[in-house]
């Protein structure tokens, strides 16, 4: 039975769609059947981000209206088996979709699937509704900064009034050297003022902007922290205790222990 | 026999028109078969069921959506000088419009051969839906899609998605002066560009076509006969 | 005189530097990642209970009002009304200093 994650964080551009599409990527790397749901409609941005664009045949619209199947409309990934894509349609707007029919949706994928991640609208509006309907989990992605953790608190009042238990942090594009500076809030603090079981905190990594370019995940950079930043949230889904430092400019070293071990796991 | 169902592209969608003349279960057999032949054409369309003079009984009424749904299309207008079928189409809880149809609508609709000409950039989420040939003078961004009935010729970059004979018209053709699209669709194929297709360095005029059952992409230099 | 003038406000740039220099070494400026978590603290608690700060200024004003009624000797400038955050729930606190009645 799959685990259904919605990928949230009320603002827009945090970083929610290379989020879901690490995570993704990373939990299918590591042995499990992932399905990554673009609920965006009319904005779709997943498909891209994973370079599956042109493979596009049906849309999650074309499931719901009933002019496909389920099945017709996952799109295998082109590099790791078990991962697969439900893209939004561009050509439609979120009224096309309901609650329920995500609720079903998910439902269907719970079967054959370990884990559905849906990558959520920004805002707190229909979209959002629909994407946080069929989860399980919700986990609210953050960037260090003012908007953000107030807009994300925001949510976190939303997911908590739908009764969807209490979400788990991501703290995406920390910067070290702003920290150590006294320029940007720190992991601890951003945990402290959400007060939120924090699951993984993302380093501000160049490497996340060529990836994209090329509609690769970042996991699949071994020299990318924020790829080994994702593999370790991915780890800490799946139950294994992965210690959560805050990342300095020095604890890179850490990092490359977990990303030699992880390495060395991933080729077996 | 092909004239008993038309499809007209309409501002605000897709009209579908019933002969007035042809008998009713004729009717249904060819609305089930264009259905059929058409269902990406149709998908997603605001759709007006103009059924002419005819009065339309509860039961055929419901046929007809039925039909519809079977095929995953939302039916959102009844067109009808009939004002019986007016208010049954209201029961149903769809709108209701008394559009009456020019005399000599029925003749002067040769559906496949009416040409459209656009003369602007499709962006993405737009789409552009007509039941004959298409031509734009203009881009074509990613993210943006034509469906026609017809062929569609692109003076400009094509970089969206573009499905010509999406009626089930296999000869139809998609040129461009780019040709780079997402993805490209004739009648019921689909190709899309291969992984590592980035690096043609010469942009030219190309033509895409369906020989033997697959689509292929030719320069507009090819030989042809 | 041109040159006194000059000298005098040569010292008074050193007394400026003296002074910013010490106020580096021993009252450290706030950074603007502690400005940025107080804000936000403040930010958050507002959102969550739904309270502007104009609602609650006439909350303090009210307040006043009441504690004047039985405590006359309360300084309605003195009463301190702050919404805190914690980590489990949310906290509106007022600060009444009373002043011992005089025999």
């Amino acid at each position: 039975m799959a685990r259904v994650i919605t990928v949230t964080s009320g603002k827009g551009g945090v970083g929610k769609t290379t989020t879901t599409a690490n995570l993704g990527t990373a939990l299918a790397i590591q042995g499990a059947r992932v399905v990554v749901i673009d609920a965006d409609i009319g904005l779709r941005n997943l498909d891209v981000v994973m370079g599956l664009e042109n493979r596009i045949v049906y849309d999650l619209v074309d499931v719901v209206e009933g002019r496909a199947r389920l099945r017709q409309s996952l799109i295998k990934d082109k590099r790791v088996p078990e991962l697969y894509l439900l893209p939004a349609a561009q050509t439609r707007d979120k009224d096309a979709v309901s609650s329920d029919d995500m609720i079903d949706l998910t439902n269907q994928l719970r079967q054959e699937y370990d884990f559905v991640l849906i990558d959520c609208p920004a805002g707190i509006e229909t979209g959002f509704k629909n994407a946080i309907a069929g989860a399980d989990e919700i986990l609210i992605v953050t960037t260090p900064e003012v908007s953000a953790v107030r807009d994300a608190d925001r949510v976190v009042g939303l997911v908590e009034a739908a009764e969807k238990g209490p979400p788990r942090l991501i703290i995406n594009r920390l910067n070290p050297r702003l920290v150590a500076k006294g320029e940007m809030l720190s992991m601890d603090e951003v945990v402290e003022i959400l007060a939120l079981e924090p699951i993984g905190v993302v380093p501000e990594d160049e490497h996340i902007v060529s990836s994209t370019n090329r509609g690769e995940a970042a996991v699949f950079n071994q020299s990318s922290q924020a790829g080994r930043a994702f593999h370790n949230i991915a780890r800490r889904l799946n139950g294994e205790h992965v210690p959560l430092l805050e990342p300095t400019e020095q604890n890179g070293v850490f990092d490359r222990l977990f990303g030699g071990l992880f390495g060395r796991r991933a080729r077996t | 026999m092909h004239n008993m169902i038309q499809i007209k592209g309409a501002r605000d969608g897709l009209r579908i028109l019933f002969d007035d003349s042809a008998e009713w279960p004729d009717l249904l057999t060819e609305l089930r078969t264009q259905l059929m032949q058409g269902g990406n054409f149709f998908a997603g369309a605001k759709l007006t069921l103009d059924v002419g003079e005819r009065a339309l009984s509860d039961e055929q009424l419901s046929a007809v959506l039925a039909i519809m749904e079977e095929h995953g299309l939302q039916t959102e207008a009844v067109s009808t000088s009939a004002s019986a079928t007016r208010r049954l189409a209201r029961a149903a809880g769809l709108t209701a419009r008394s559009t009456p149809r020019p005399a000599t609508a029925a003749q002067a609709l040769p559906s496949l051969d009416e040409a459209m000409l656009l003369v602007r950039t499709v962006r993405s989420g737009q789409v552009i839906r007509h039941q004959g040939h298409v031509a734009l003078i203009g881009d074509v961004n990613p993210g943006a899609e034509i469906i026609a009935g017809g062929s569609v010729v692109v003076w400009g970059r094509l970089r969206g998605m573009v499905h010509a004979g999406a009626l089930g018209d296999s000869s139809a053709m998609i040129c461009a002066l780019e040709l780079r699209p997402t993805q490209l669709r004739i009648a019921h194929l689909i190709a899309r560009t291969p992984e590592d297709g980035n690096d043609r360095y010469t942009v030219q005029p190309e033509v895409a076509r369906v020989v033997q059952a697959q689509i292929v992409v030719e320069s507009w230099d090819f030989p042809r006969h | 005189m041109t040159s006194r003038h000059r000298r005098k406000s040569r010292t008074v740039d050193g007394g400026e530097d003296a002074v910013s220099f010490f106020s580096d070494l021993f009252r450290r400026k706030e950074t603007s990642a502690q400005v940025a978590k107080e804000r936000l603290l403040t930010v958050l608690v507002h959102d969550r209970v739904k309270l502007t700060p104009e609602a609650l200024e006439s909350f303090k004003t009210d307040l006043a009002e009441l504690i004047q009624r039985y405590f006359p000797s309360v300084q309605p400038s003195e009463i301190e009304v702050s919404l805190l955050r914690e980590h489990t729930s949310d906290r509106l606190k007022a600060d009444i200093p009373l002043r011992r009645a005089l025999d």
